[in-house]
């Protein structure tokens, strides 16, 4: 064996794609080695997905070309890249909820002799499930359940199971912890050095710099769609790392730049530590410590696809910024529903002393309660409707420049003008339509608009999530400013981070009940707490 | 406005092969078809009173549409506002002008209300899809309609199964020749209804509504209310339509009242993007197309439902065109 | 009462066949997430080149062939519009109403006068089965029927027992995640929607010659309308839609009973029956009801990111 003269297991060369004017990707070459585990670090926006994508076969780039062990693969092909070996664990999962696990992990498999088989069953499918489970010693549970019924660690461990179910040469795993509580981060990195043991390239993409430097041999940083460097995680340092992901120019916002060096160790990041005390130091300035939210034995009833909340308990005072932490599917949307009068709910929940009423939007907005939807497109905006009707997607605002049901145009586009001009909105005209805003100037208007009713308690949910540094900075700045003029703000985040950034106290949901308060420092409670270790 | 006119000759040329494999000549047949709709007064004429419920239902889809509600049913809220008017121009004829034709005209709205508020109650209440239950209630309208001209509402010579007319006092009066008041009572309504659509904050609702439902919740308009008062407009829209077809051109109500209008109204509505100012245009425009089938039936033999392949012929142009023009849109903005 | 009973019986399954054919049909689409509104038309098309093929080869069998070939064509439209341009499915599918309307409507006129003279073509027999036991009437309908019956089962394995199955399932539930494992999602849609169009044009063929031995404008009189509301009834399962269509056939045949028996209700109200039916079903089954998570939504909209 001549391992020198060997060829790169993954090998891109010159991949180009643009979007219009905007370039994904710049002339990427890359050549990766197998039985290693390589991280790609980025920003949103970086151009990790165009990259992951591309290698899947999902998308087609301009120029360049992608080899496996010196076999170039056809481009814009999935199927052939999953016959070259190539598996992919998407961000967005891309299991169907309706389908059972078997179901799930059959549709993932490769046709080969033995599976073509024209007719086929439950039993069989099962059978073949557990099989591929134990081979990997990833554990399922029963292969008959619909997915949708599981909890999303057990979801994660089936992407991954279906991408290996092929003969995987080439594993991409695209920002698969979002989801996962830190004890299940732990066993997915473990899974994948067992992999990398067996010879399997394993692809890391992930703007965590601690994740990155935990399991990865070496990382590649990409910046603006271009390759910047590529080092080996020993010779790097968290502060090295984050610097060469944000780049020098340009210097960005404190507060952002503190989002991504406290990822790596909160020691290491003095920026995050100052931001936080200036954000203790606004609330003591604040005079008169009213709680501006006080939820007493709220629930929910659970439902297909529902979370039930029980006996949730929580106090946030006026001029506070108090966190929600937890992973995805804990709650947390019904949490929000249930404040805002989205959903039914039982218990007692006052806002400013005034008790709100259960499922009435009208009466949580009169009352003061602002929201910053977590699916700003599913949630928060009308995609066909204009710019300046967007800014007015709120009754309480409608309602100021539509006196007696005649709405008045020029005071709307007034109020739309004020706050694209307040929040920096990039826009051609006020008529233009939402859709055609970037992600960043979108949440802008939905930000603009909650805080344009001033509300006495602002609900935002993950609203940060998808924006790139500039856009992340202002939000943040803007909810500490909100919060400095003497409103409540309940911060629902998965981002541990953004919340330690930004928020003096946290709570922790967990299948539905609440837990804490929690100091934002104390990492090892709030890692227990996420995973339902402690009470 | 191009994309439309496109679509439209697109259409024409379709149908015409149609008429070829039916055996007929084309262009004497096409050439009747045109005469007939904008040939001389007679035909012009005709082309404004076809106009006129065409534009009502239009308006009809189009605002329910823009509510997010397939208002499949505008033909059967057609029906019962031409048979609740009917029935009360009837019974209310003796008394003096105008309150028949003001009875009547309301019983029609309210009648056409009633039908498609049924439909929006089974979404909103029992999560009845819409479409079908429109679909069915056109159905159940035109068997009403025949069991009415069968039955109570039977003439009363017992010939044929129609109606008497209804009495002078409840008829619409004439503008200029054969053209009723109602002709400028629906273009009157297409004002309306765009003001009521951009300018109040009902119509900012329903196209909040229909574009997105669970954002307008989250802005706290419930889309159920939302749905229910667009169907309750809709549906009166179609109804009045119905009522001042009945008031103003036939004077009675009889078995296969409709021709399809309110199945037209859809063509009409989607041709004009949902936009009360097309829904005009629009409306003219298959308007002319009917009063010209008639004039081609006469003289080329060719069966007036030739209208429904141009339609059909307007709607697939329509939508290959949006289509292409949608891709690209989707490519430039998706990562 | 035996006589009325076996009667009904008998009535019940002739006039639910169609219904079957169409709704197994839309349920194949739907299962692949295509709604298709426009089966009514097909039913039409099919009922006129059924009678068309039968009128000009004496042949029932080349009748239902032609049928089935043109509600194909027309099938073949429909999914270039609603699978390969990716359009509104709803607005696709009044076209294909409005064109098989109007088609349909002017070649008739054309080919057989305005006089709708007593046009008769020849048509399927019934089979013979047990001839002279009264009992066992119901079970001596034409071919078409056994054929109809037969696909419930063969529907079912299809959709729950193949891969190909499986791959048509999961297009209709979630196109982007199916289309990431190398499902061919189009290809699954544009097959779904071709075997749809095909069995509601032997459902309209079994208009005209089986059910009946003509064709009269509008024959298909909504049945492609209530094919849909069957399918929701049926919660999307083959032996549910067998069952709605049995119950359809069933309030269709005791309108004609109750007319037959000249009961005091006038004959334009018992024709409502069935689309009151479907009204009042739709309103206790469409709550508990709940469809493939992708249907009607076109390929490009689907609430998925990447």
């Amino acid at each position: 064996m001549t391992g020198a003269a060997r060829p790169p297991r993954l090998a891109l060369s010159g991949l180009d794609k643009r979007y219009g004017a905007r370039r994904a990707l710049a002339a990427v070459t890359l050549e990766l080695a197998a039985g290693t585990i390589h991280g790609v670090l980025g920003e949103n926006g970086a151009g990790k997905s165009t990259l992951v994508r591309i290698v899947a076969g999902a998308l087609r780039p301009d120029t360049g070309s992608v080899a496996i062990d010196g076999t170039p693969l056809p481009l814009g092909a999935p199927r052939a890249a999953r016959a070259a070996g190539v598996g992919v664990v998407f961000q967005h999962f891309a299991l169907i909820g309706a389908l059972s696990v078997a179901e799930n992990l059959s549709l993932g498999r490769p046709e080969t002799h033995s599976t073509r088989a024209w007719l086929t069953s439950p039993a069989r499918l099962a059978a073949a499930a557990s099989s591929l489970a134990e081979r990997h010693g990833l554990a399922i549970g029963d292969p008959g359940a619909r997915v949708d019924t599981l909890p999303v660690g057990t979801r994660a461990r089936l992407e991954i199971l279906r991408a290996l179910s092929g003969p995987v040469k080439v594993l991409l795993l695209d920002e698969p912890t979002a989801v996962l509580t830190p004890v299940e981060t732990a066993e997915l990195f473990t899974t994948l050095r067992g992999l990398r043991d067996r010879g399997v390239l394993v692809v890391l993409i992930t703007h965590k710099l601690a994740e990155a430097l935990d399991v990865c041999d070496r990382v590649s940083v990409m910046r603006g769609g271009a390759l910047v460097t590529t080092v080996a995680t020993r010779d790097l340092s968290p502060a090295t790392l984050a610097h060469l992901m944000i780049g020098d120019a340009g210097a960005p916002a404190s507060g952002a730049l503190a989002t991504i060096a406290g990822t790596a160790s909160a020691a290491t990041a003095p920026t995050a530590t100052s931001t936080r005390a200036a954000a203790r130091a606004l609330d003591a300035a604040t005079p008169t410590r009213v709680a501006a939210l006080i939820v007493h034995a709220l629930s929910t009833p659970g439902a297909p696809g529902r979370t039930a909340l029980h006996d949730v308990a929580l106090a946030v005072e006026a001029g506070e910024i108090c966190g929600v932490a937890g992973v995805d599917g804990n709650g947390q949307d019904e949490l929000v529903a249930a404040l805002y009068g989205l959903i039914p709910r039982g218990g007692v929940a006052r806002v400013a002393g005034v008790v709100v009423p259960a499922g009435d939007v009208l009466a949580a907005q009169r009352a003061g309660v602002a929201l910053i939807p977590g699916d700003r497109r599913r949630e928060g905006l009308a995609p066909g409707l204009s710019l300046w009707e967007n800014a007015l997607l709120s009754r309480p605002l409608l309602a100021r420049v539509a006196p007696h049901g005649v709405l008045d145009v020029g005071a709307a586009r007034r109020a739309a003008a004020e706050i694209a001009t307040r929040y920096r909105i990039v826009h051609a005209r006020l008529d233009q339509p939402i859709a055609d805003l970037s992600g960043g100037n979108q949440q802008r208007v939905v930000v603009g608009r909650a805080l344009a009713a001033l509300p006495r308690l602002l609900v935002a949910v993950n609203p940060t999530r998808g924006l790139d540094i500039a856009a992340t900075a202002q939000v943040q700045a803007t909810l500490t400013g909100v919060a400095g003029a003497g409103a409540a703000v309940l911060l629902i985040s998965t981002d541990l981070d953004e919340l330690r950034t930004l928020c003096a106290r946290l709570f922790v949901l967990y299948r539905g009940r609440l837990h804490g308060p929690v100091a934002p420092d104390d990492r090892a409670r709030l890692a227990a707490l996420m995973a339902g270790l402690a009470a | 406005m191009l994309r439309a006119l496109a679509a439209v000759v697109v259409a024409f040329a379709a149908s015409a092969l149609v008429l070829l494999v039916s055996g007929a000549r084309p262009l004497p047949a096409l050439a009747a078809l045109v005469a007939g709709a904008v040939g001389d007064r007679f035909a012009l004429t005709d082309t404004l009173l076809k106009t006129c419920p065409l534009l009502l239902t239009g308006l009809a889809v189009a605002l329910a549409f823009r509510c997010g509600f397939w208002n499949i049913g505008a033909e059967g809220q057609l029906l019962m506002g031409a048979l609740a008017a009917t029935a009360v121009g009837r019974t209310t004829g003796a008394a003096t002008f105008p309150l028949p034709l003001l009875a009547a005209l309301g019983a029609a709205t309210a009648a056409g209300a009633l039908w498609a508020t049924l439909a929006a109650l089974l979404r909103v209440l029992r999560g009845v899809n819409e479409i079908v239950a429109t679909i069915m209630l056109n159905f159940i309208a035109a068997r009403l309609v025949g069991w009415a001209v069968h039955g109570p509402l039977m003439e009363a010579a017992g010939r044929y199964p129609q109606s008497d007319p209804v009495p002078t006092a409840a008829l619409l009066p004439m503008v200029a020749g054969r053209v009723h008041l109602g002709v400028a009572l629906a273009a009157a309504l297409a004002a309306v209804i765009w003001a009521l659509l951009f300018r109040t904050s009902v119509g900012f609702r329903w196209r909040v509504v229909g574009d997105n439902a669970q954002a307008a919740r989250v802005a706290g308009f419930s889309p159920e209310r939302a749905v229910l008062t667009a169907m309750l407009a809709s549906g009166a829209l179609a109804g009045l339509a119905g009522g001042i077809e009945v008031l103003g051109v036939t004077g009675r109500l009889f078995e296969q009242f409709s021709s399809g209008q309110g199945y037209t109204a859809i063509a009409v509505a989607l041709l004009a993007r949902l936009h009360p100012a097309g829904v005009t245009l629009a409306a003219l425009f298959f308007g002319a197309l009917a009063a010209g089938s008639g004039a081609m039936q006469r003289v080329a033999g060719v069966s007036a439902v030739f209208v429904a392949i141009v339609q059909a012929g307007t709607l697939l142009a329509l939508l290959a065109l949006e289509a292409s023009r949608g891709r690209t849109i989707a490519a430039a903005e998706h990562p | 009462m035996t006589a009325d009973l076996i009667a009904l019986l008998t009535t019940t399954i002739a006039l639910a066949t169609p219904l079957l054919l169409a709704a197994l049909g839309e349920l194949i689409g739907e299962r692949a997430g295509i709604l298709n509104i426009g089966v009514e038309g097909l039913m039409l098309t099919g009922a006129f080149a059924g009678m068309l093929g039968s009128y000009a080869t004496g042949s029932p069998t080349l009748g239902m062939l032609a049928a089935c070939a043109t509600a194909l064509l027309l099938g073949v439209l429909f999914a270039l519009w609603v699978v390969t341009l990716d359009v509104d499915q709803v607005v696709a599918g009044v076209a294909i109403n409005l064109l098989a309307v109007g088609t349909t409507g002017v070649l008739y006129r054309a080919f057989f006068g305005n006089t709708g003279s007593a046009l008769t073509v020849a048509a399927f027999a019934p089979l013979a089965i047990a001839p002279g036991v009264a009992l066992l009437a119901p079970l001596r309908q034409p071919a078409p029927v056994y054929a109809a019956l037969a696909l419930v089962p063969l529907v079912w394995v299809f959709l729950f027992r193949t891969r190909l199955g499986l791959r048509l399932r999961a297009a209709g539930e979630a196109p982007h995640a199916a289309e990431s494992v190398g499902v061919n999602v189009v290809a699954m849609r544009f097959g779904a929607v071709l075997a749809g169009a095909l069995l509601a044009g032997a459902a309209g063929g079994y208009l005209s010659l089986a059910y009946s031995n003509t064709f009269v404008e509008g024959m298909s009189a909504g049945r492609g309308f209530i094919a849909l509301a069957i399918v929701v009834f049926g919660r999307w399962q083959p032996l549910g839609v067998l069952a709605g269509s049995l119950l359809f056939g069933a309030a269709s045949a005791a309108q004609f009973q109750l007319q037959a028996a000249g009961v005091a209700v006038p004959y334009h109200l018992l024709l409502m029956l069935p689309y009151v039916l479907t009204l009042v079903v739709l309103a206790i089954a469409s709550r508990a009801a709940r469809g493939p998570a992708a249907l009607a939504q076109r390929r490009s909209l689907c609430a998925t990111a990447d």
